[in-house]
């Protein structure tokens, strides 16, 4: 095996990577631009020139997405410090993977493409073989036991929301016992703000629904720092009472502007945005540590956004949305 | 062996032979020896976690080799200063033209006087290194800032000379 790099390398190496993120100028040059054409023009002066010149129409944006994912995900496995952690967060990847092959095996059974992304810890073919053979031995013992669990209940009863939420609970309990063994205060900090407001949302979305807490216990993840009592409470309060109880925790203006726009739209879009850009401005707050891996998942994290940002500018040109409608969308940027 | 042992017998050795050290004698290398071996870990230590930013800047933008390499090349000072004392003791000795003979207090004196540089110049480029790999991170992002990049480790640098000085003087000051 190869000596893992050390935290001053990689750390350094991510360093000069971060001046190649696409800054907000770019992005808003991007979504000025006249046509898809024009808005590939400008990525191709940033360091996706090579990817840019490689495509024949603005319509394979994404084919030039996924090899720049894929450079950063190779990017990411050479330099970490301490894979364990930086696994953690392509863990995601894998379990979105599983929610769709599961479902695929008790719902349709069709031979339909499945949206399957490349970009987990386990290959999809490995993860496929896994569930269509009921072969869950192959799979590490955390996400084996999950499968199985999942194949036991859907003897009886099939429920799609049901293999969501198991599946989020495994991913998340394994998340939390490595952060904890590795003591990464980063990594656990980072995982709880994020089930935080995955239950926030979960929350606002049972509500929407007009459902009870006995809903949306069965939606909520474990190890987050808002109590289940918060959650109880919650449920039956209006609006503004939510506002203003969860005002003294970190996510109160998340909370707020999301259920303002939630409310005038009856979309959770905003809500979902501001989650993400929540997100990475902790990450961005912490990066600077010159000896941890704080840098390293902030980079992941800028590129895997800044990929999103691409992605909307690309599919909003292409359907010709004015860029008005476009900025809407578009989160924070890193740099 | 405790370093006591060593000490007991060699003094015995000392004083069973004509041509023997004298105790003053070997308290007198061995602190010469410790300028030099711990200055020299802590520069070893330093420059090697600088060595490592700047391994991982050099890897994306070659450019700014000569850049990282001066913020490398900080932490290697402590060694160097570790070696300066270590040559006076030495010097002081006449090692290198026939010994000359000195009392047990000069050489302890002598070891005492070498403590400085050797202590805070291990521990020194140890940090100095630290901090020499965050500025890294500065050119990296900057490379026109290399002057504020290079202020903070010599900053750690002031503390290695201070060391070094009050070797100097108390080594200069011991009659031999």
């Amino acid at each position: 095996m190869m000596p893992q790099p050390s935290y001053e390398y990689g750390v350094a190496r991510v360093r000069v990577l971060e001046t190649r993120l696409l800054t907000r100028e770019r992005i808003e040059r991007m979504v000025d631009a006249e046509s898809a054409e024009e808005a590939l023009k400008v990525l191709s002066e940033t360091s996706y020139a090579p990817l840019v010149a490689e495509l024949s129409s603005p319509y394979e944006y994404d084919e030039l997405l996924s090899k720049e994912m894929k450079r950063v995900r190779d990017f990411i496995d050479e330099i970490s410090p301490d894979p364990a952690i930086t696994e953690l967060f392509f863990l995601k990847y894998d379990f979105h993977n599983l929610k769709v092959l599961l479902k695929h095996r008790y719902l349709s059974g069709q031979d339909d493409e499945l949206p399957l992304a490349r970009m987990g810890t386990i290959p999809v073919e490995v993860l496929k073989k896994a569930v269509e053979d009921s072969d869950s031995g192959i799979l590490p013992p955390f996400m084996a036991d999950v499968v199985k669990d999942i194949d036991e209940i859907c003897v009886l009863k099939v429920d799609p929301q049901r293999i969501d939420t198991m599946l989020d609970r495994a991913m998340y309990d394994h998340i939390f016992e490595v952060c904890r063994r590795k003591r990464n205060s980063f990594a656990l900090r980072y995982f709880q703000m994020q089930v935080d407001l995955l239950n926030l949302r979960s929350l606002l979305r049972a509500k929407r629904l007009g459902q009870g807490f006995d809903f949306l216990k069965e939606m909520l993840i474990p190890h987050g720092s808002l109590s289940v009592s918060f959650y109880s409470r919650a449920i039956e309060q209006p609006y503004e009472q939510l506002i203003k109880e969860v005002e003294s925790t970190p996510y109160g203006k998340v909370v707020a502007e999301g259920v303002e726009d939630f409310l005038r739209g009856g979309t959770l879009t905003a809500f979902e945005r501001l989650m993400d850009d929540y997100l990475l401005s902790y990450v961005r707050s912490v990066r600077y540590n010159p000896f941890g891996i704080e840098a390293i998942v902030g980079y992941l994290l800028a590129k895997e956004n800044e990929i999103k940002l691409i992605r909307i500018i690309m599919v909003g040109k292409i359907n010709n949305l004015p860029a008005e409608k476009i900025r809407e969308r578009l989160r924070d940027v890193y740099v | 062996m405790e370093l006591g042992q060593i000490f007991a017998v060699l003094g015995a050795a000392a004083s069973t032979t004509e041509t023997g050290l004298s105790l003053g004698q070997i308290y007198a290398i061995l602190g010469a020896a410790t300028a030099v071996v711990l200055a020299g870990l802590g520069s070893v230590f330093g420059v090697a976690i600088a060595g490592q930013s700047a391994a991982g800047v050099v890897t994306e933008d070659p450019d700014k080799f000569g850049q990282v390499l001066l913020l490398q090349a900080l932490p290697g000072t402590q060694g160097i200063y570790g070696l300066l004392i270590g040559f006076i003791i030495m010097n002081k000795l006449n090692i290198f033209g026939g010994m000359i003979d000195i009392s047990t207090e000069t050489g302890l004196l002598l070891f005492v006087s070498a403590l400085p540089i050797a202590i805070v110049g291990l521990i020194s480029a140890i940090y100095q290194g630290r901090t020499s790999a965050a500025c890294i991170g500065i050119i990296a992002k900057r490379p026109e800032e290399l002057g504020k990049a290079i202020t903070f480790p010599v900053v750690v640098e002031t503390y290695a000379v201070l060391a070094l000085l009050a070797s100097f003087l108390m080594v200069n000051g011991i009659p031999v």
